[in-house]
């Protein structure tokens, strides 16, 4: 009992010393996330005008100068990062010129749909390597590990942007999935109907896969060489020299100990998961953040981008944070030292 | 659609929806009402193909921007001199949301928009004549005067549509803009904070946009703004709209314009090629994979063209700082040798399929004052006559006869800076090599878009390219907005025109030729008579032509445009361009679905 008492305690000063760090980090996130948008010369009404001179309307520099004053882009950059964070802090992400609307009404339209793609890639990319990598393990230099890691390096080696781009036009030739989004025009004003739903189900798979593929040669890599480890080690001669059943030895403890390794990197697969959701974004023209950061980046729309860099290093950190408590939960070891 | 809501209650019937006389447009089919034109964008509330039709203004010209006729405003009076324009709006004419367009909305965006020392606080840029703004008045309830303080005839060409005159008169539902101007709304402080803006007039500026619509503004042409998400736009049918077919039928015919934000190029090529725009304008690059899939995704291929001038033209910077670029560059003979040197003909069978004019850069054949030797100019391919006016400019071929150098014995190389994207890059290439064959070198450097224009704003480029759009007649008297102006875009002649501009304070003085030609533009603006109007015109391009500021390439290639099967009404041929707003000129109004219920 006393012994329980004093590892809850000591599970519980992890995760707090987890959260303070996690708040630091957010704290010097944002400062750079701003100044990061700031460094490029100009700023949004620069390519404001160059959006409407593009489209052969001009804009003259007095009016220029009267509009940076009057959306402050001429003040100092601290004054704009504090005005920005202590809305932020109160719920308000300020405005985006860009879109004309408030940055939350953006983020809320856009973070389901990125919850969405980004969870099921990483339940996709789990239920994939895992097995696989078992399986490679197993049968070490087998026909079949060979292919597997074969696979798995070109999908690592493929620039997700032509992989998205190949595979929604073989999907577009073999089922006539219309091309970009995730639902077709028509069901865009509808409301959910199971004709809506199919259609969304249809449209899932490339980029649930261009997402997922990136990360997964990495796992099963690491599944196979973490598990190969444990099955070479003496506890596993002994299980089996006492006749347990193969397949019942190989789960209930190796593959326990080989999970580690993937959970702990749980937190950095959301990071990457992210940047793998924007560039399948914009290339496969998702409803998620993904494309409205690039573009707010792009335009220099730095509330808008600012907030978008935020609430994925936000999502990030909770990844970290939670893939480090669950480590902890499995593996005693870490919450020791 | 409409039906619908007429017999919920919701709106008046049509009869009580047009004004008295409403503007009879030819249809070539009368078509069936309904369905959903789908198109794209780049970027949330961008341009996109369709969106030059939901311009509506007082006057409009044709398809070949040659003339002025009546549109919103059914009868404009002007005076001998030409700087009174009185404007009789049409009886009965209404804004989308069913308001009377009166001529105080008119005069209200004058006074208490563009000329709002907050919202402009060094003045509108429109209705100006050197120093001196137009005078706004209101006749009665549907006439309003615009008087000049001196002669100013392209306040016509201004009139056909707000993208022309740089802000729009016809534009701002007065009734709905209030709401957002301090002056009159004591509590629009308020309403721009709840919605995210610091102050009224950020969020009065974001309001004013008025090409595309925001959600539920009010708006005067065919479709308006309905809904707006980050994915997409929808537009709906103005239920106002002052248009009928020549049966009397309310247009436009198509319910909806649905515009789906897509943010990649290479997606949105894509989805064209695929059928999921209902008309769209092809790559001329990649035309053979839409030819491809035209029965799979069906669609069929029109052959349309593009009015620019020239798909490309070379300027060189002739206020260079470099003392002695800047002496080749002004010698007449050197840009002379440079378009002989052009192989047009190689230009236009490799990337045109031959189908493009292999003419020198300028205004449209169809200007009333255009002069024919101006195509010919220079034109023709003749390396020889090119190398000599190279030798007579000074610049010598080096020992291994190479390249030439320049007059202070130096290798003589020029940078062309261009847009990224903006052409395409075989076409540059071509020129690049044309003009290494008779010894001279340049660089063609793609470069950022804002880069260009900082750069050529700062007078420090060799050369820049651009296309040769705004060639029609209506469009290049619109002040300053033809490519040739020496001041924007291309930027040729930067310091000259500063120092015409601010009366010698600042810039270089020209030489006397380039001031007679500064003073001929002003004068041509001024004209009293069609007659002077023409003379001058004829002169101030006869000028540029013969200066050769521009070195075109080719002109009016070919632009395959894939439409939907079952979408009628859509125009065989059609040459298309800025100068006549894009998609205005297709009269979109008129197209219709054959079976409408299929494009839901």
């Amino acid at each position: 009992m006393a012994r329980n008492g004093q590892s809850g305690a000591l599970l519980l000063r992890y995760v707090l010393k987890r959260l303070l760090w996690a708040a630091v980090v957010l704290v010097l996130v944002s400062f750079f996330a701003f100044l990061v948008i700031q460094l490029p010369p100009g700023d949004f009404l620069d390519s404001y005008v160059e959006q409407l001179s593009r489209s052969g309307m001009g804009v003259d520099s007095a009016t220029l100068v009267a509009l940076r004053h009057a959306y402050g882009l001429d003040r100092p950059m601290v004054v704009q990062y504090w005005e920005w964070v202590t809305r932020f802090l109160h719920g308000d992400m300020g405005v985006s010129l860009l879109y004309v609307k408030k940055v939350n009404v953006i983020i809320l339209e856009r973070l389901p749909w990125t919850l969405l793609v980004t969870t099921s890639s990483m339940l996709l990319m789990y239920a994939i390597s895992i097995p696989v990598g078992i399986y490679a393990a197993r049968r070490q230099y087998s026909l079949g590990d060979f292919a597997a890691s074969l696979v798995g390096f070109v999908g690592m080696a493929t620039p997700g942007f032509l992989l998205a781009l190949v595979m929604m036009w073989l999907a577009y030739l073999a089922f006539g999935v219309s091309l970009g989004g995730l639902q077709s025009p028509q069901f865009m004003q509808q409301a959910w109907s199971w004709a809506k739903l199919k259609d969304l189900l249809w449209h899932l798979p490339v980029p649930l896969f261009v997402v997922a593929i990136a990360g997964m040669a990495n796992l099963i890599r690491t599944m196979r060489a973490t598990l190969l480890d444990e099955l070479g080690k003496p506890y596993v001669t002994t299980a089996r020299a006492k006749g347990l059943k193969e397949g019942v030895l190989i789960w209930r403890y190796p593959v326990r100990a080989a999970l580690n390794p993937i959970i702990s990197s749980g937190g950095w697969l959301l990071a990457e998961l992210f940047s793998g959701e924007t560039v399948a974004g914009i290339v496969l023209g998702l409803p998620t953040i993904g494309p409205v950061m690039y573009r707010a980046l792009l335009a220099e729309d730095m509330y808008l981008a600012a907030s978008c860099v935020m609430v994925m290093s936000v999502l990030t950190v909770i990844g970290f944070l939670v893939s480090d408590i669950v480590l902890a939960f499995t593996d005693p070891r870490i919450r020791l030292s | 659609m409409l039906a619908e809501r007429v017999a919920a209650g919701e709106l008046p019937p049509v009869e009580q929806r047009l004004p008295k006389n409403p503007f009879v447009r030819h249809a070539r089919q009368i078509g069936k009402y309904g369905g959903t034109l789908y198109d794209q964008t780049g970027s949330p509330g961008g341009r996109f193909h369709l969106d030059g039709a939901l311009i509506a203004g007082a006057q409009e010209t044709d398809n070949d921007g040659e003339i002025i006729r009546p549109h919103l405003c059914d009868r404009v009076d002007v005076n001998q001199d030409y700087s009174e324009f009185t404007f009789h709006i049409r009886e009965g004419l209404r804004w989308s949301d069913g308001v009377d367009l009166t001529a105080d909305d008119v005069l209200w965006w004058w006074q208490h928009e563009q000329r709002n020392p907050v919202i402009f606080p060094e003045g509108p840029r429109t209705f100006k004549v050197g120093n001196d703004y137009a005078e706004f008045s209101k006749l009665d309830r549907r006439t309003f005067r615009i008087k000049f303080p001196t002669s100013f005839r392209p306040c016509l060409n201004m009139s056909v549509s707000e993208w022309m005159a740089f802000g729009s008169y016809f534009g701002q539902p007065s009734h709905w803009m209030k709401q957002f101007h301090a002056d009159f709304n004591p509590k629009a402080d308020e309403l721009a904070r709840q919605n995210g803006f610091g102050s009224w007039y950020q969020y009065y500026t974001m309001m004013m946009e008025y090409m595309h619509p925001h959600v539920n503004k009010p708006h005067v042409g065919p479709w308006f703004r309905a809904a707006s998400t980050t994915t997409y736009d929808i537009y709906e049918r103005n239920p106002y709209f002052a248009e009928v077919d020549q049966e009397g039928n309310q247009l436009p015919y198509i319910d909806r314009i649905y515009v789906q934000v897509v943010e990649d190029q290479k997606l949105q090529t894509a989805r064209r090629a695929t059928g999921a725009v209902s008309e769209g304008l092809c790559e001329m690059s990649q035309i053979s994979v839409f030819t491809r899939n035209a029965a799979r995704a069906d669609y069929n291929i029109k052959h349309w063209r593009l009015a620019n001038g020239s798909e490309c033209m070379f300027a060189f910077n002739l206020n260079h700082k470099d003392p002695v670029k800047r002496r080749i560059y002004n010698d007449l003979k050197f840009r002379q040798a440079l378009s002989y040197a052009i192989n047009r003909r190689r230009i236009n069978e490799i990337l045109y399929f031959g189908q493009a004019k292999e003419w020198q850069a300028t205004l449209s054949p169809k200007v009333s004052f255009f002069d024919p030797s101006w195509l010919e100019y220079c034109a023709r391919y003749d390396q020889d006559k090119a190398n000599r006016l190279l030798d007579e400019a000074g610049l010598r071929w080096d020992k291994e006869r190479r390249s030439r150098l320049g007059p202070d014995g130096q290798r003589f190389v020029s940078v062309v800076i261009y847009n990224q994207q903006a052409f395409p890059a075989e076409l540059l290439e071509f020129v690049r090599q044309d003009w290494a064959e008779v010894g001279v070198e340049v660089i063609m450097k793609e470069t950022d878009f804002r880069f260009r224009e900082w750069v050529c704003r700062a007078g420090d480029q060799d050369c820049t390219c651009w296309n040769a759009d705004m060639v029609e007649e209506v469009a290049a008297y619109l002040p300053w907005a033809t490519k040739w102006n020496p001041q924007e875009v291309l930027f040729y002649a930067r310091d000259w025109w500063l120092w015409y501009y601010n009366s010698g304070q600042s810039g270089i003085e020209p030489p006397q030729r380039w001031k007679d030609q500064f003073e001929r533009m002003a004068a041509w603006y001024r004209a009293k008579s069609v007659e002077e109007y023409r003379r001058l015109g004829h002169a101030v391009w006869d000028f540029f032509s013969r200066q050769l500021v521009c070195i075109g390439t080719v002109g009016y290639a070919p632009q395959p445009v894939v439409i939907k099967n079952g979408l009628r009404n859509v125009s065989d041929t059609l040459t298309i361009g800025y100068g006549t707003v894009w998609a205005k000129s297709y009269m979109v109004q008129t197209y219709y679905w054959d079976f409408p219920e299929d494009h839901g």
